[in-house]
């Protein structure tokens, strides 16, 4: 899997990168096209079904309601036993919005061949989750 | 007329049931429930009635009355019709989490129905106009609420009920509106089904690498995503039914977050910590009731 599915201005952060980096890497461009609003969001995340286990850490997130609280709590998230139901139903939640400004932060930060392999890990899940079907 | 759940247990019937036979949202029944049975308080009642005409105390209200099903769970599963409604769950699916959309479901019907609305909010009325406390609260909420005292009690609870009904035709309308966006997104969530069976290969090669960027917080971008994901957690959780708990929450706290996982990271060797993370987590935490809302936003060709 070598394929970025990137939008025009991701696109543009992933060229400004050190063109080694660049190497093998083939650019897609991403045309998803999605109405978000804060209400929609609010829905999406009502609605995510996540396993046991994950529930569970939502029953000690009372403990994040200072800074230091949300950095213990996040650090005690488990997040490598997610399923892969879970991190379609997050991602789903995120939206692609959400998501895509993840990548506008990220891509700048890419270093290496494993940073760009989680930036395009993060652009298929986008992809995949919100691209309709061709009916 | 029959006679009113509170009546029936002044007359004789208190502490025969902790519970009312179904349960459809209605005060009566709410004060029945949650007070477990005992002698019903007319402050206690009044003070349910001023929840219940607010959506949001509605929303934390409805999660009281949830906990209240499940710890009265041995007890109401023998009866058919709670168990059918409220203790029947589809594989997976987390019970309190249920129970608490069937309650809010059914006292939502109660304001989205018609028909239902002026009984209820007569109900509400009759609770408050009897309680100074809960009578001040309500003026609170609706400082432009009016009513000539020189014409009695009748008068206030008739007043209150008018203004209960006008205000519940306008919530309707939001609620409506509300299970519109539902009813899409859950249209929607069974399409990403479809889509991830359609392209699995893509999508299990993706998970896979998510999943090591978050066996290696060493790698940067895995912070950002950790931050992401734990705000959608945090929304998810709090949005429906704590919103006011998580009112001091911003996203300063998934900032210093995100910089703090850095900055451990940084401790090891690995990368320099990141200033200025508005990002992920200011993005994300839009939804959250202290940060600025998401605006809408169109996503068409010409903006991705």
């Amino acid at each position: 899997m070598n394929s970025l599915y990137l939008t025009t201005a991701e696109q543009t952060l992933f060229l400004a990168l050190p063109q080694k980096i660049q190497e093998g890497w083939k650019v897609e461009a991403e045309n998803i096209s999605y109405e978000e609003s804060e209400a929609k969001q609010r829905v999406r995340c009502k609605f995510m079904k996540l396993s046991p286990k994950i529930q569970k850490s939502m029953s000690s997130v009372a403990s994040a309601v200072s800074p230091e609280g949300m950095e213990k709590w996040v650090a005690s998230l488990d997040l490598q036993s997610l399923t892969d139901d879970d991190i379609r139903e997050l991602f789903y939640a995120l939206g692609p919005v959400s998501i895509g400004r993840i990548l506008e932060r990220t891509i700048p930060l890419v270093q290496s061949d494993t940073d760009l392999e989680a930036v395009a890990a993060i652009a298929v899940l986008r992809h995949v989750i919100f691209t309709p079907l061709k009916k | 007329m029959a006679p009113r759940a509170d009546d029936q247990r002044k007359n004789g019937r208190a502490g025969t049931s902790e519970v009312p036979e179904q349960f459809d949202g209605k005060l009566d029944q709410i004060a029945q429930l949650l007070d477990g049975g005992r002698e019903n308080d007319a402050a206690e009642r009044a003070r349910l009635a001023v929840s219940l005409t607010n959506t949001k105390d509605r929303e934390i209200l409805a999660s009281s009355i949830a906990d209240r099903l499940i710890e009265l769970k041995d007890q109401l599963e023998r009866n058919a019709v709670y168990h059918h409604d409220f203790f029947e769950v589809q594989p997976g699916e987390d019970l309190l989490t249920h129970i608490r959309t069937v309650v809010d479901e059914r006292i939502g019907r109660q304001i989205l129905n018609e028909a239902n609305r002026g009984t209820f909010a007569s109900s509400l009325a009759e609770a408050i106009a009897h309680d100074p406390e809960a009578l001040t609260k309500i003026q609170q909420y609706y400082p432009d609420f009016t009513w000539d005292p020189k014409q009695g009690d009748e008068a206030l609870v008739h007043a209150l009920e008018q203004r209960f009904v006008k205000d519940f035709s306008d919530q309707a309308e939001a609620l409506k509106k509300e299970l519109e966006l539902e009813a899409e997104v859950a249209l929607e969530k069974s399409d990403v089904l479809e889509r991830v069976k359609d392209k699995k290969g893509m999508f299990t090669w993706a998970t896979e690498k998510v999943k090591a960027i978050w066996a290696k917080k060493s790698v940067r971008v895995a912070t950002y995503v950790v931050v992401g994901v734990a705000a959608t957690l945090l929304i998810a959780w709090g949005a429906s039914y704590l919103l006011a708990y998580l009112q001091g929450l911003h996203a300063a706290a998934l900032e210093g977050t995100a910089a703090a996982i850095e900055g451990a990271t940084e401790a090891g060797g690995a990368l320099a910590p990141v200033s200025g993370l508005e990002g992920a987590g200011s993005v994300i935490t839009g939804g959250l009731p202290s940060a600025p809302p998401i605006p809408n936003i169109w996503i068409g060709e010409p903006v991705l």
